[in-house]
């Protein structure tokens, strides 16, 4: 059992998936699965569900050694777990979660669907993707036969996921196609290959996550193969737009970045969208070679801790402002 | 239901944007959030039954009176139900809520 009760030393030691992560642009990828058994509802109740939950408590075994099961508090609730894994908050209170040792799979029985498994990789890894997908669809079709029909394909909770009953997300940083304003003409050009952005709202500063919003009719590997082109077109053209900052605007980089060192290493109180900003510009400058401290680690630390949900969990059991919480979460970050 | 933008006690629709909380609009205010262009960057031909908020699109999901729409003989959602928290409660309900679920797959056309 892992406690996922809200606490400093949780928050200052994120999955290692966003923490060790040295990708300058593309961040991670995430694959999610959702399966339910034929002959029974998306969420039973009573003597059903916790038959259910035995038959399909074998597919822990694809989380591999060293997978636990997550408990909650009160003080937290599983709003706390839902955005420490960036994750929509999809985890009903009383479903079971299970964590691979790295928190890089998990596997959601008894939520809203029968089974939900996740896997992130915090590179690309197409080829590592598709085979874990394929070792959960394995699994699952071991325990019973999924819910399907002909014109939807695997049918979920949600008609959104209708279909190939898989979500991918991508998680990009791009500040330089923000700062060279082109980031919404990017972002509609992903569209068009049916994924959808998003800033990452609390974080800001250039974090952006995409979305497919298209699985019907389609098989997991088509939507791989999607994500990979709008992986290959947002890295690419962020790594333009860095190589054209540096050589026609150098000094407002340096300018930028140091200057958010600075406030970052004085300050006390920020607000969410100034320290997320903030730290986007150390990670910009670390990418660029432009400083030498502090670690791509400890920044990515920094970004991924400063969300809002997470501090409010943090604020309230410590009787801290989510400001003040912000704050003392960036004096620990810098060493002070 | 309230709306979630004025206040009044008639709003008409509900969207679950992919990220951030369920929102409920009355129709005017429906349109003023319409006349807005933030969203409509985001696709070349805004549909009408679609909400482009926070860059992701979201079909419009007609609020229902309790017992108004189809009930599913399996499991016993309704379409308010549904339209509370878009989530159907078992396979039978894709064939019950056909046509009214049609608008989630124009996604895919």
């Amino acid at each position: 059992m892992i406690s996922l009760a809200p606490s400093l030393e949780l928050l200052l030691r994120p999955p290692r998936w966003i923490a060790a992560n040295a990708n300058p642009v593309w961040l991670a990828t995430r694959v999610t699965v959702i399966r339910n058994l034929v002959g029974s509802p998306f969420v039973p109740e009573g003597t059903d569900r916790r038959r259910l939950l035995e038959q399909l408590e074998v597919l822990t075994d694809v989380l591999g050694a060293g997978a636990r099961q997550a408990v909650f508090d009160d003080r937290g609730g599983t709003g706390w777990w839902s955005e420490r894994a960036l994750w929509p908050p999809i985890l009903t209170e009383d479903a079971r979660l299970y964590l691979s040792e790295r928190e890089d799979r998990w596997l959601i029985l008894g939520g809203q669907d029968h089974a939900v498994y996740s896997v992130v990789e915090s590179s690309p890894g197409r080829v590592n993707l598709s085979d874990r997908v394929r070792t959960f669809e394995e699994a699952f079709s071991a325990v019973g036969e999924a819910a399907h029909d002909d014109e939807h394909g695997y049918l979920t909770s949600s008609p959104r996921r209708a279909g190939a009953g898989v979500g991918v997300e991508l998680l990009f940083h791009l500040p330089g196609l923000m700062l060279t304003r082109q980031l919404r003409r990017l972002l509609s050009a992903a569209a068009q290959l049916g994924f959808w952005g998003t800033a990452i709202g609390p974080v800001g500063g250039g974090v952006v996550t995409l979305v497919n919003l298209v699985a019907l009719r389609r098989g997991p590997g088509e939507i791989l193969d999607s994500a990979e082109r709008v992986g290959e077109l947002l890295t690419g053209a962020e790594e333009t737009a860095r190589g054209a900052l540096i050589a026609d605007r150098r000094n407002l980089v340096e300018d930028g970045v140091g200057r958010s060192w600075g406030i970052l290493s004085h300050g006390t109180h920020f607000e969410e969208l100034e320290a997320g900003t903030l730290c986007s510009w150390l990670r910009l400058g670390r990418c660029l070679d432009l400083i030498r401290r502090p670690s791509l680690a400890r920044i990515n630390t920094a970004l991924w801790s400063l969300q809002g949900d997470l501090l409010e969990s943090l604020a309230g059991w410590r009787s801290l402002t989510p400001r003040r919480a912000r704050g003392e979460v960036l004096a620990r970050l810098g060493g002070r | 239901m309230n709306c979630d933008r004025c206040g009044s006690d008639e709003a008409v629709v509900r969207f679950i944007p992919a990220w951030g909380q369920d929102m409920a609009l009355c129709e005017t205010c429906l349109e003023l959030v319409r006349s807005e262009a933030e969203w409509e960057m985001w696709l070349p031909s805004p549909s009408a039954d679609f909400l482009y908020g926070l860059g992701v699109p979201s079909p419009l999901i007609r609020i229902a009176q309790r017992g108004e729409g189809p009930v599913c003989p399996e499991c016993g959602t309704n379409w308010s139900d549904f339209a509370q928290d878009e989530r159907l409660g078992c396979p039978t309900c894709y064939e019950v809520f056909d046509d009214h679920l049609r608008i989630f797959y124009r996604f895919h056309e």
